[in-house]
């Protein structure tokens, strides 16, 4: 699988995934409904879904779902897996959802800015891994890193029937740091793992 | 004001001679094979508790303990908290049934030596690992000293409680038993942190 890299973000990246498909699409974690802003309406209908009320579906990935098999033609989930505790039920639930294509994006947390924080502080560049004195609720149940991330993804996506069609890789940090890390890797001086913010997946039925 | 301190030899002989006064009825939580009870006085009662057959009490620790309030006089777990999600809980739990003391024990997973490794990319080890098939249990909490004194200092009442801490600097491999012998902070050298807690009069 050739990765491509990217300097836009994860939404304008899976909208230029699914650019030139139709039919329905379910957004999982959608919050804001912020993807809806970079997809094409005329082609693709677009349903949100997040675990709180209040959006088109309320789903909660650790539980069995209400929705029948193959409901949409897509499903996207952005940086939602590793929220879960049971990834790996939750990736089986939203992929059986798809009929023709899955797009999911996890987080690299062993990437330049938070191996330097961590280095630094002992602590990753993000409170979601904290341990407070209250529990938080909502955190990253698990450290996702490339390429450990892209194996679990392929393994996942094929016992459902699903094959890897595109990874775009999303640069870390800010613009000036995307730009640093974008020369560094395309020169091959730096790795995936410690240039890239996130990778996007594109999965189809095989 | 926590205590803290560095020490040598392993965590079941430090807490052996941590208790080496204490009588009364001990519980240890996540027993595994036992192996605490070795170096435990005999002054003593050992009950061990685990998910797996072969315990005294089978007990999910995720939920409840089923004992009153102080139930027992010392209540042990030795790298248990971070494979629960319910960590608060449990460790509320655990203070709740215990009259006297509270021994626990997390990795440091912020020790200098885990700073290199994910430095250069070796990442937090199988225990955090992403797999295929969900391992059941696992690590679910990166642990910093810090972040677990306040933690510490959070979930218990305010001056009912002494705190002390052990920075034990053994190794579990090689490049921790070079920086366990350098003139770190324990926060730094240690590869496992070690709280007594004691109940105030």
């Amino acid at each position: 699988m050739k990765h491509r890299l990217s300097l836009r973000n994860r939404y304008r990246i899976a909208a230029s995934l699914l650019a030139g498909e139709s039919g329905s699409l379910l957004d999982i974690g959608a919050r804001d409904r912020r993807l809806r802003a970079y997809l094409d309406p005329e082609r693709l209908q677009y349903v949100a879904a997040d675990t709180v009320a209040g959006l088109d579906h309320q789903i909660d990935l650790e539980r069995p779902l209400a929705l029948a098999d193959r409901t949409f033609d897509h499903v996207v989930a952005l940086d939602v897996l590793e929220h879960l505790e049971n990834l790996q039920d939750g990736f089986h639930r939203l992929a059986r959802l798809a009929r023709r294509s899955l797009v999911i994006s996890l987080p690299n947390m062993a990437s330049a800015r938070h191996r330097l924080s961590f280095l630094l502080g002992g602590r990753l560049a993000t409170g979601k891994y904290d341990l407070l004195p209250q529990h938080q609720g909502d955190r990253h149940r698990w450290v996702t890193t490339i390429p450990a991330t892209e194996r679990v993804i392929e393994a996942l996506g094929a016992q459902e029937g699903f094959r890897p069609a595109a990874i775009v890789d999303e640069l870390d940090g800010p613009p000036p740091l995307r730009l640093a890390l974008g020369v560094l890797r395309g020169l091959r001086l730096a790795t995936r793992a410690f240039a890239v913010e996130r990778s996007v997946h594109l999965l189809v039925r095989s | 004001m926590i205590e803290s301190c560095k020490v040598r030899g392993t965590k079941y002989e430090l807490v052996g001679r941590l208790l080496h006064d204490e009588r009364g009825r001990l519980l240890d939580l996540g027993a595994r094979d036992r192996r605490l009870r070795d170096h435990l006085p005999g002054d003593l009662e050992y009950r061990s508790v685990d998910r797996a057959p072969g315990s005294d009490h089978q007990w999910n620790l995720e939920a409840p303990l089923p004992l009153d309030d102080q139930a027992v006089d010392v209540v042990v777990a030795l790298d248990v908290l971070e494979h629960l999600e319910r960590i608060h809980d449990a460790f509320r739990e655990m203070v709740r049934v215990s009259r006297r003391r509270v021994i626990l024990s997390v990795p440091n997973d912020a020790r200098l030596g885990q700073r290199l490794r994910f430095l250069f990319g070796f990442g937090f080890g199988d225990k955090h690992a992403v797999v295929p098939q969900h391992p059941g249990d696992r690590h679910r909490w990166l642990i910093a000293p810090a972040q677990m004194r306040a933690f510490l200092a959070g979930n218990l009442e305010a001056r009912a409680w002494r705190i002390r801490e052990f920075g034990l600097i053994s190794g579990f491999d090689r490049p921790q038993s070079v920086i366990g012998r350098l003139p770190l902070s324990a926060s730094l050298s240690a590869a496992t942190l070690l709280y007594d807690l004691t109940r105030m009069p």
